[in-house]
């Protein structure tokens, strides 16, 4: 019993089918033409949402940029002679430990709650707003069309599939024993979605603003204190302790033999 | 000497990464126009992804011939990585996808 169906599936699987040619102009199109421009859209809300400018106060600044100037100075001291990095390492340490620039200087009793606090909640809602700017069209898109382009095939895929991809890809056609090649709508959605990367960079991709973009939000995710790490004035004699104890080594150090080897060949 | 070779090996993140733009550019427009071409040529199956493959390598040899003058090293941080591996399946769903719009298109 069993083989003899088998059989039967292989025997449909060869059978060709004629598609309406509209269907190419009716269906194909506007769904590519949809995704496409639904992607330039979300591009153009997400650079929207993003600009959102936040005033810090002068004295977190400041706070902020002593904090990220000694780990400057840690990370490239390496640049400087010995003299000029001496100077800059006992001058940070002092006053680091001192916390001279300590944006609060006496501790608040109980730690913030992030839920009250409006820079921490205006960073969960920025998470929230990118997460549903990526889902609610991609949603959308599909229940679109899911519900307009149902119930008939679209191509013929130009690949071999297995049989699990049936239910997925066949959804709403009642022929159990086609070819898994014979694909509906949904199935140019799925392809479309995973391409689309390419054609977004080719045709949209060639904006220059976005390493700017890219250090503002840097800058800002900087600033925002990270809800749980460590308080400043604890990252501040850390720091402290670290430039004291700094080993210096200048990269000046036999620099014309390694100019010499580099330009040698 | 360990810190003389780090110093000797200086490495500018910005030339880096607009190196690997370029690249990213090249691939995804060749990849998107031949999977055109297959749609075209009406390859089907194993033949297809052959033809991607191929494709796929051939441009990265004209790229590494071309623009890197044969040392990519120079150009990339890890080039066997950075040039063959990591936008490898981002072409290859480009590359189906315009291998398949065609193919239904012409077919």
């Amino acid at each position: 019993m069993f083989f003899p169906e088998l059989f039967t599936g292989a025997v449909g699987a060869a059978v060709d089918l004629t598609l309406d040619p509209m269907l190419k102009y009716w269906v194909l199109f506007p769904i590519s033409i949809v995704m496409i421009l639904v992607g330039v859209c979300r591009q153009y809300i997400m650079v929207l949402l993003s600009l959102k400018t936040k005033t810090v106060s002068q004295t977190r600044l400041t706070e902020v940029q002593y904090i990220s100037k000694a780990q400057a100075l840690l990370g490239n001291g390496s640049n400087l002679c010995e003299e000029s990095f001496k100077m800059r390492q006992e001058y940070l340490a002092n006053i680091l430990a001192e916390g001279k620039f300590l944006a609060q200087k006496e501790k608040p009793e109980t730690p913030a709650n992030p839920l009250t606090d409006p820079n921490a909640s205006d960073a969960m809602m920025g998470m929230a707003t990118s997460n549903l700017a990526n889902y609610i069209p991609q949603t959308l898109i599909m229940w679109w069309v899911n519900h307009f382009f149902a119930g008939f095939l679209l191509m013929k895929l130009p690949f071999p599939l297995t049989i699990k991809f049936k239910e997925m890809l066949q959804n709403g056609i009642m022929t159990p024993d086609l070819d898994p090649r014979w694909v509906s709508s949904i199935s140019w959605y799925f392809i479309s979605t995973l391409g689309l990367a390419p054609v977004n960079n080719l045709f949209f991709g060639g904006s220059n603003d976005e390493p700017e973009l890219q250090a503002i939000a840097q800058q800002q995710q900087q600033i925002q204190s990270v809800v749980g790490g460590p308080a400043p004035d604890v990252m501040m004699k850390g720091l402290s302790n670290d430039l004291t104890i700094a080993q210096h080594e200048s990269c000046f150090d036999a620099i014309e033999e390694r100019v010499l080897r580099l330009y040698a060949d | 000497m360990g810190s003389q070779e780090y110093y000797a090996d200086v490495k500018a993140q910005e030339s880096i990464q607009l190196n690997k733009k370029i690249l990213m550019y090249i691939q995804d427009g060749t990849s998107l126009g031949f999977g055109c071409g297959a749609g075209i040529l009406q390859l089907e199956g194993l033949r297809g992804f052959g033809f991607f493959a191929a494709s796929y390598l051939a441009v990265i040899g004209i790229f590494v011939g071309w623009f890197c003058k044969f040392k990519p090293a120079k150009y990339y941080q890890s080039p066997i990585q950075e040039i063959l591996v990591d936008s490898l399946f981002r072409e290859l769903a480009g590359f189906v996808m315009a291998w398949t719009f065609v193919h239904a298109l012409v077919g």
